[in-house]
């Protein structure tokens, strides 16, 4: 039984490989987090939440897990 | 390839875990980076306001002169709003004011100037030298006038 919170298997497989709607997937699944993040001296802050969303699609694609 | 339910699984997890580190560091950088920016920023009301400078400038043209002196080379108007320069043009010939104008304003090479008047490229050359040479002794022939003109 797999964790139903987190990102399925497919949809990492997909977006490691720079699959847009897999990517898309995946930035909405954090966009709470992200938002939660954003606030920067308690208030909401685009320019960070662009900043997020733009290191994470970077980070996403420089995913490994295949040995 | 084919993988494991429980590699699977494990591999959700590791991802999850990565995607929460890489938001964590980039929020802390992006905090960093903001705190950064606003202890230096500084609003450009307040440097208006506290600077006795004028924020901005406004070029005035031909505002000196009576009447600027107008230059035409192939087509083109050159005004040129230095007196003295202008002087001093108007003292060259016809030709040698041509191949200044056609190397400095149309950035035209020594070889091309040559070329427009079927001469070589040396040729060219020693006109633009001469030219210059001219127009410097032009210049300092009436910067003399002019100062001999004040001390009177």
């Amino acid at each position: 039984m797999r964790n139903k919170k987190l990102i399925p298997f497919e949809v990492i497989e997909k977006a490691v490989t720079g699959e847009p709607e897999a990517i898309e997937l995946v930035l909405q699944h954090y966009s709470p987090r992200i938002k939660y993040l954003s606030k920067y001296q308690g208030h909401f802050n685009s320019d960070i939440q662009d900043r997020l969303q733009a290191q994470l699609m970077k980070a996403i694609i420089q995913f490994r897990f295949y040995k | 390839m084919i993988y494991s339910e429980e590699y699977k699984e494990h591999i959700e997890y590791t991802f999850a875990a990565f995607c929460k580190v890489v938001l964590h560091k980039a929020a802390m950088s992006a905090y960093r980076d903001f705190g950064r920016k606003q202890k230096r920023e500084v609003s450009l009301e307040y440097i208006i306001s506290e600077t006795p400078l004028e924020p901005f400038t406004t070029d005035t043209y031909f505002e000196q002169y009576d009447k600027p002196t107008v230059f035409a080379v192939k087509g083109k108007k050159f005004v040129v709003a230095s007196k003295r320069l202008a002087d001093a043009l108007l003292k060259l010939s016809e030709q040698r004011r041509n191949v200044l104008f056609l190397y400095f304003f149309f950035g035209y090479t020594d070889a091309q100037i040559g070329k427009k008047y079927g001469r070589s490229r040396s040729t060219a050359n020693y006109w633009k030298l001469a030219a210059l040479k001219q127009l410097r002794k032009e210049m300092e022939r009436l910067e003399h006038e002019e100062q001999e003109a004040d001390t009177f």
